[in-house]
């Protein structure tokens, strides 16, 4: 079953203040929103009927893309518009795209896709994005200085993670929260150390690779340097990655247009991948 | 390597905000690229332009080669098979697993960074084992192929995707397991599919923008020079093959990449592509700037028996008949190892090395092959090389100091039978099938070619149950390196051929080995399933004033 709350859902999840709280009255809302959806008019059996007839022959099967048209199952700036806006889509088509108008559906028609779609995206809440993505572009690859570290859809800095898939599958309030900062701990694979020789050689970077023995560190120039713990006279793990707090930099337009560039231009993650970057694989 | 960088560079010290946004240093510039002394870096999937897989690295002799030992072994995350041969830089080793690439701290086989993109499904024939042979990098990019034709271009420094072109359409059969290659600013890709009944090319793209610059169709579009070697008013050339899955080779004073081709499509129905079939199991001289025909070579006219021509082109400067000249030496799967003059393609030697070969009753004057009369028949024609061909993709190597060329090769017939399909995309398109006899009495041979000569100095015969595709490396103290046909790393004399040392990696090799260094300390690395495996002498051996000499 689909629930698709409205708006006002997420900005009372949001007013709510400690972690207990926040949940509970999501659960509570998701809850109503549930019981709501059980007498709502949509049919999302007649919907994957209209899909499979209609949609799946481009968009797959499980929406998830195929040889002539895009994944609207997993791609977050799919799953991000709202049930107006992907009606639109469907009654209009896209011009210029290759999509046709299946305004010959009807209005019933489409809200029944529609809902058979928010099936296959698995999705249990609509995500209300509120900030100016092109602003935050422009702050991302600007004044706010996160292209000089990080990379977004193959444009910007290598020495920090590659943000191209991250607004995927997030919470807001987990991006906001890494944003603003301090960090609690640095992931893997990011933290920056402090070395220095025994030839008195003082280094710094961030840690890439680490056994009982030898250290990998990255500098910010890209080049590496491996080192022998034995031999080095300090080793100093500064618990933090490179990544500055921004919570006194960014206005919270600022941070909501940032974020709001982060989910509507991420790219979807393959399920098997996302196994993968989190160990679960191993 | 790292040491010097470090020099150079200010990795040190301090740090601060405005140093985010410091430019490294390239990883592989164009100068390393072109080369051809090989000691601490592996820059490129041959090593060099040439192809020979020669490093001048000289730690390692026949008189220490006894005391070698394992360092360090990678196993890959997802289980498919390692054919990938990994570049060195610097100290950071680059290689690819199915579709994913990995640099590793090539002293320690740790990860630094990991490049994950899920395998395609849908795909088949060769493409659905999602193996890949490797790298290619300029400046601070890595390029790889993917299962699915893709070329990816990297930050090599962080594994973090830059762009992804789609560099095949209309016939989704195509697959790429190759490595690119880098010539002058371009990266440059072939595919796989050639038994599927896709139409081959070679295609290069700018290294920084990954726009298209040319692409050469190895099957002629009907009207252009080489369509009258098809059967007119047939649309077979779309569909003819002559696939390009391994990186070819590049001289820089000729400006000439020479790239290979596969077989013709569909493998073995002659009868619906009447012709020579150009320019299907050919070498292809190319102007690597605008991808324009030099001069061909087809080594199988009108292939019956899937007999690839992709084996490495190896370019060697060398003495023929008396006279110095440019030449280019392939070890080839019908059977026979040639020898070309690279700068106009003419053909000068061709020498059986199979052992057992029936297709053709030798090469005339002209480089064409005399063929007897057996073809693939619908009850089934036993004919040698096998399906597997003579010798395959696994790199053979040229030594400079001993002047012999070594290669692997395998002594097998099969059974080639034919029935005349159509084509279907989502389906192989061989036209029937070739089958392995359990009477063969297969047997694989490490070879050792004078090319001078023509002769043969030495064969050794391999024990083994004929599955591995290890290729081979060789080194300025003459020493062969190869993966031999009982899931063993082994080292041999290159002179005399005699054995000295090997080493079990309790799996099958299907990649080509290679050479590289780190602090003075020399490295050899072959992959075996879906491990990496190195080996160096023990520190105790390296003495110091060799290390002084490395750097």
């Amino acid at each position: 079953l689909q629930i698709i709350p409205g708006a006002s859902v997420l900005k009372a999840v949001t007013a709510a203040r400690g972690r207990v709280r926040r949940s509970l009255s999501l659960f509570i809302l998701l809850a109503l929103a549930s019981a709501y959806k059980l007498h709502a008019q949509a049919d999302t059996i007649a919907g994957g009927k209209t899909f499979a007839a209609n949609c799946a022959g481009c968009h797959g099967s499980d929406g998830r893309g195929g040889e002539r048209a895009p994944n609207i199952a997993t791609a977050r700036n799919v799953m991000s518009l709202t049930d107006a806006e992907l009606s639109a889509f469907i009654r209009n088509g896209v011009t210029g795209a290759g999509m046709p108008s299946f305004s010959f559906l009807g209005d019933r028609g489409i809200t029944d896709v529609v809902a058979y779609l928010r099936v296959l995206q698995g999705k249990t809440s609509e995500i209300k994005v509120t900030g100016d993505d092109h602003a935050g572009r422009a702050l991302f690859f600007g004044s706010a200085g996160c292209s000089r570290c990080h990379m977004m859809h193959g444009e910007g800095g290598f020495i920090a993670s590659d943000l191209s898939d991250y607004g995927s599958g997030i919470a807001l309030e987990r991006i906001r929260g890494a944003i603003i900062g301090p960090e609690s701990t640095a992931p893997t694979g990011s933290e920056v150390v402090e070395v220095i020789t025994v030839r008195g050689e003082q280094l710094r970077g961030v840690l890439r690779s680490e056994d009982n023995f030898i250290a990998v560190i990255q500098a910010e120039d890209g080049s590496y340097r491996r080192l022998a713990k034995a031999a080095l006279k300090k080793f100093n793990r500064t618990g933090h990655s490179l990544m500055p707090a921004y919570k006194d930099t960014l206005s919270a337009k600022q941070l909501d247009d940032v974020i709001a560039y982060l989910v509507r231009s991420a790219d979807p993650i393959d399920p098997a991948t996302r196994r993968l970057r989190t160990g679960a694989a191993q | 390597m790292m040491r010097r960088l470090l020099r150079t560079t200010a990795l040190a010290a301090v740090c601060c905000a405005h140093a985010l946004h410091a430019q490294g240093a390239d990883i592989v510039t164009q100068e390393m690229l072109h080369s051809t002394t090989l000691r601490n870096n592996w820059p490129s999937y041959n090593g060099d332009y040439t192809g020979r897989r020669f490093t001048s690295l000289t730690q390692i002799t026949p008189a220490n080669a006894s005391q070698l030992q394992a360092q360090w072994v990678f196993h890959s995350r997802n289980a498919g098979i390692l054919e990938a041969t990994p570049l060195v830089v610097d100290g950071i080793m680059y290689l690819t697993g199915s579709n994913d690439a990995y640099a590793l701290d090539a002293a320690t086989g740790r990860i630094i960074w990991h490049h994950i993109r899920p395998v395609t499904q849908g795909l088949i024939d060769d493409a659905s084992g999602h193996i890949n042979r490797g790298v290619a990098i300029l400046g601070t990019r890595l390029y790889m192929q993917t299962d699915n034709a893709h070329l990816l271009c990297l930050d090599a420094r962080s594994g973090s995707m830059l762009w992804d072109v789609a560099y095949t359409k209309d016939n989704r059969n195509y697959g790429a397991t190759g490595a690119p290659l880098v010539v002058r600013g371009k990266v440059l890709v072939g595919t796989s599919g050639g038994d599927d009944g896709v139409r081959g090319f070679v295609a290069a793209f700018d290294a920084a923008t990954g726009k298209e610059a040319w692409r050469f169709w190895t099957v002629p579009t009907p009207g252009d020079p080489g369509s009258e070697t098809w059967p007119a008013n047939s649309d077979i050339y779309k569909h003819g093959g002559g696939t390009t899955w391994m990186p070819g080779t590049y001289d820089p004073a000729l400006n000439t990449i020479f790239w290979t081709t596969g077989n013709p499509s569909p493998d073995f129905d002659g009868s619906v592509r009447e012709g020579d079939n150009l320019y299907t199991n050919s070498v292809l001289a190319l102007d690597p700037d605008t991808g324009k025909l030099r001069w061909h070579y087809q080594f199988t006219p009108h292939d019956l028996n899937d007999y690839d021509a992709t084996e490495t082109p190896v370019l060697i400067d060398a003495d023929f008949k008396g006279h110095p000249r440019k030449l280019l030496m392939q070890a080839n799967r019908n059977g026979f190892v040639y020898i070309l003059d690279r700068t106009t393609g003419e053909f000068l030697q061709a020498t059986q090395f199979a052992q057992t070969q029936n297709w053709a009753k030798g090469i005339d004057s002209k480089g064409r092959p005399i063929r007897t009369d057996l073809a693939p028949s619908a009850e089934g024609t036993r004919m040698c090389p096998s399906y597997a061909g003579g010798t395959n993709w696994y790199s053979p190597t040229w030594n400079e100091r001993t002047r012999l060329f070594y290669f692997l090769s395998l002594d097998d017939c099969s059974v080639f039978r034919v029935k005349t399909q159509d084509f279907e995309e989502g389906r192989a398109f061989y036209s029937t099938g070739a089958a392995h006899l359990p009477t063969e009495h297969a047997h694989k041979y490490l070879n050792a070619y004078n090319p001078a000569t023509g002769k043969f100095v030495w064969r050794y015969e391999q024990t083994g149950d004929t599955r591995s595709f290890a290729g081979a490396v060789s080194t300025a103290t003459g020493l062969v390196l190869f993966g031999n046909d009982a899931q063993q790393f082994e080292v041999v004399d290159g002179t005399t051929g005699r054995s000295l040392w090997h080493f079990t990696m309790g799996q099958t090799p299907h990649a080509s080995p290679m050479s590289y260094a780190i602090d003075g300390r020399q490295y050899f690395a072959i992959a075996a399933g879906s491990d990496l495996f190195t080996f160096a002498l023990p520190p105790s051996i390296v003495a110091p004033r060799a290390k002084a000499k490395k750097n």
